[in-house]
């Protein structure tokens, strides 16, 4: 009876505008630090670059990579992607297409185009995957191999990848990524500038309304679809201070699948890619930081500024909902299977510091803004919010949301200037401002729809993606 | 209620949280102004550069070929455009060999940038001077030595390493004496960035300061014998094989990559005289001495070595496995029926993979 009473008593109205306050403080103060820290650290590194010279030194003595791409379903797609592939700029590397189970032509496309023939491949079976059903090796590129396997998912191909590949280092890359001929050649210098490194990850942008031909970027563009600039702005942010502020700090707990550098030994060292969670790529960053932290070995972990990959965004709200609900349970799975890595003492910044802003802020996030949202409108309708009070909060909310989207295009200025057109900034400018009503509430839904799908434990398939075929065209 | 909201609201926290939202929309205006004027000043600093340099290449490109003094403009003024012309000097020369190179250089001396670009070295900013460093290492000109020689110190690695190569462009027999003994101590200079240093200074010019540090260094061997690739393997050999011969095979020293990188060497001397110390390390308990023991035989088998290297075909290894599979094809005077035998009569499974595998790729199917 007394705790009934003392939990009567407590002013729940008063304590929940606490905590959403509190919340909202945390959450915009922890993104302005990491924004200050990407501004300081893009400053070093944009003048380290006018130091070293804007092209991407080539030594000669460059580590060969194996480029493992991992395809499903790719058949309109996969000749294109793989024949950019082979034209990368670098001294030695291998091209190992995985075609995972495809249901469509993608192995035939190969065979055709590539003059593929059948190749007694013996595999080691270091990491585990599902069976490999044959190998073939080209007629007309050395340098190029194909595995045909049975369907097990991204993170199996990849497994698969790591198995056949022939060097030291390896580069996942989507099957649908755009480079650029020096993409490789840019992200192995985080290898040859400091022997600690063990992946090294670059920005990802938005190809969308862009010019690729073969399979490469052109020129960069605004897209028309309205869906597509918003991502364009949401990636900026994503990238240019939410994994380059960790960066300095050793704490960058993802690296993008599109297009990451890693070093084969260790990811084998901690078994490979995860078969059993959607966001294999983030899993894997943060295990390697674990498997480092626990041992005590020293490693680095790095992040580029450079925008080195391109992907085409989802222009329809189906696609992009159900990628945004993936990437959200994969966010979820890598910090729920990693909560070690924050309360080991070793847990360094990634445990102490990455880890629990992660939970925080991106896991937690969406229910917390969910509820806030909830919070608001049930306390309007029963009058207990004041409408000058909700008028208030909703515009630092919304301010605070355009400032910080504001702010990932002043990096994008003082840096690369991808978009050099006015015209293209001032359309930037406007996405920023519109995307705080409606587009940011759908991608809250759509998160939270990711961290019930984690909850119920749903079963993991590879991500299905419309494709607009136009990078083929050109 | 319109009024309520055009007035400021008497709740203190409301009224803050209003100038909060307040001074976010300044703050956003402002750096969305800031945002147009730095696109639009780098805009124009664009357009100047790309002016500059349109202007300037042909006269380069020309002058690489025929100099022609009198079709050259005046020689640029001000600091920055003096920069922009260097750099398109440099960015020219990476590009030339030879006789055209040395034209461009003289084109340099006749526009008196040499001062300038001496200038530059003493520049606080460090891309300065390292567009200074790439012009003088281009110019390769011995006289510039002292000017050049202390920025080989500098805590900048990337202005010590460019000063290296600055320095092996005048004199790399000179250069590589005073480089290979900072190995040690300049952790921030990266193994293939010195690996990069090597190749350009050529084997001579490595190879005795080398093995004077090799063979000074009391206890484990530093870094430096990860060039030990860069140096002449005749005169590497000595030192090569007396450390080898020091460290018994089958001892797990600290000391594996030292061992790799002279079994390395002595692979690519192809001594027979090496081969028994070689195939020691063939019963080595690292795979990578096995891998390079097996390296540097293969260098220097021939038909009768089928026997030397089948046992390794049934390594616990994968790598060692394949690497003999793939020296078994490439013995002199091995053909396809005795590869086709020694596959049939090969109990390990793996190693008939690793084998056939190795057929297929040198055509042997």
């Amino acid at each position: 009876m007394n705790v009934l009473a003392t939990l009567a008593a407590i002013d729940w109205i008063w304590w929940s505008q606490v905590f959403f306050i509190g919340y909202f403080l945390l959450l915009n103060g922890g993104y302005l630090a990491l924004n200050l820290l990407s501004m300081v650290s893009l400053r070093r590194y944009m003048r380290q670059r006018a130091e070293l010279g804007e092209d991407a030194p080539y030594l000669g003595v460059e580590p060969a990579v194996s480029v493992l791409v991992p395809a499903y379903n790719e058949a309109a797609t996969i000749r294109i992607s793989v024949l950019s592939l082979l034209q990368l700029q670098y001294p030695e590397f291998e091209v190992v297409v995985i075609n995972d189970g495809s249901k469509d032509e993608t192995l035939e496309v190969l065979i055709e185009a590539f003059e593929l023939e059948a190749y007694p491949e013996p595999l080691r079976r270091t990491v585990p995957h599902q069976e490999v059903l044959g190998v073939y090796r080209s007629r007309r590129y050395a340098n190029l191999k194909v595995l045909d396997k049975a369907n097990g998912g991204k993170a199996d191909a990849l497994n698969a990848g790591i198995n056949a590949a022939r060097h030291g280092l390896f580069c996942a890359v989507d099957a649908d990524s755009i480079l650029q001929r020096d993409s490789l050649l840019r992200v192995v210098q985080p290898f040859l500038e400091d022997e600690r490194t063990v992946a090294a990850g670059g920005t990802v942008r938005i190809a969308n309304g862009s010019r690729v031909r073969g399979g490469f970027l052109l020129e960069a563009g605004i897209p028309r679809s309205l869906l597509a600039r918003f991502q364009i702005v949401e990636y900026l942010r994503a990238f240019l201070f939410g994994r380059l502020g960790w960066s300095p700090m050793n704490a960058v707990l993802i690296i993008s699948g599109a297009f990451g550098l890693f070093d084969r030994e260790r990811v084998m060292a901690v078994g490979g890619y995860s078969t059993s969670t959607v966001g294999e790529d983030m899993e894997l960053v943060v295990r390697l930081h674990r498997y480092h932290r626990e041992r005590r070995l020293a490693y680095r972990i790095h992040y580029l500024p450079d925008p080195i990959c391109w992907t085409e965004a989802p222009e329809d709200l189906g696609t992009l909902g159900r990628q945004r609900s993936r990437w959200q349970r994969g966010l979820a799975e890598s910090l729920s299977r990693h909560a070690r890595l924050a309360t080991s003492p070793r847990g360094g910044a990634p445990g102490h510091l990455a880890w629990p802003f992660m939970t925080l802020f991106e896991w937690l996030g969406p229910l917390v803004e969910v509820g806030g949202y909830v919070f608001m409108i049930v306390g309007f309708s029963l009058g207990i919010i004041a409408p000058l009070a909700l008028t208030v909060f909703l515009l630092v909310a919304i301010g605070m949301g355009i400032l910080l989207s504001v702010n990932g295009l002043l990096l994008e200025t003082l840096s690369f200037r991808v978009y050099q057109r006015r015209r293209d900034m001032l359309r930037l400018f406007l996405v920023a401002i519109v995307e705080n009503f409606g587009y940011r509430q759908l991608n809250t839904l759509w998160r939270c729809r990711g961290l019930w799908q984690w909850f119920a434990r749903r079963k993991h398939q590879w991500g299905a993606m419309k494709r607009s075929g136009q990078w083929g065209s050109e | 209620m319109l009024a309520q909201l055009t007035s400021l609201p008497e709740d203190p926290a409301l009224r803050l949280a209003l100038y909060i939202a307040m001074a976010l929309a300044l703050l956003t205006l402002a750096v969305m102004a800031q945002v147009l004027v730095l696109a639009e000043l780098a805009t124009r600093r664009e357009a100047r550069r790309q002016a500059f340099i349109a202007a300037w290449r042909p006269h380069l490109a020309a002058w690489s070929m025929v100099p022609d003094t009198d079709s050259l403009p005046a020689a640029p003024h001000g600091r920055r455009e003096r920069l922009w012309f260097l750099l398109l000097w440099s960015r020219m020369q990476r590009q030339l060999r030879g006789t055209a190179r040395e034209r461009l250089n003289e084109l340099l001396g006749r526009l008196g940038m040499l001062g300038p670009v001496l200038g530059l070295l003493d520049s606080r900013a460090a891309h300065r001077r390292l567009v200074a460093l790439s012009c003088l290492r281009y110019l390769g000109d011995a006289e510039q030595w002292p000017a050049v020689l202390p920025l080989l110190d500098s805590r900048n690695a990337a202005v010590s390493l460019a000063a290296a190569q600055a320095l092996v462009a005048m004199d790399p027999a000179h250069a590589m004496q005073r480089i290979i003994p900072r190995v040690e101590e300049r952790r921030d200079w990266a193994l293939p960035r010195l690996e990069a240093l090597c190749q350009q200074a050529g084997r001579q010019a490595v190879s005795e300061p080398l093995l004077a540090q090799l063979s000074a260094s009391q206890g484990s061997i530093g870094r430096a014998v990860g060039l030990l690739a860069w140096a002449e393997p005749g005169q590497a050999a000595p030192w090569a094989r007396r450390f080898l011969a020091e460290l018994p095979a089958d001892v797990q020293a600290l000391d594996d990559e030292a061992r790799d990188a002279a079994l390395r060497s002595l692979g690519e001397l192809r001594d027979p005289r090496d081969r028994e110390l070689l195939m020691a390390y063939l019963d080595s308990e690292s795979p990578a001495l096995r891998l390079a023991a097996l390296a540097a035989l293969r260098r220097q088998a021939g038909a009768d070595d089928v026997a030397l290297f089948t046992p390794l075909l049934a390594d616990p290894n994968w790598w060692v496995r394949q690497a003999a599979a793939d020296a078994l094809v490439a013995l002199p005077g091995v053909d396809v029926a005795t590869l086709t035998t020694l596959l049939e009569t090969l109990a390990d499974r793996y190693g008939q993979d690793a084998l056939r595998r190795a057929m297929a790729e040198g055509g042997h199917e």
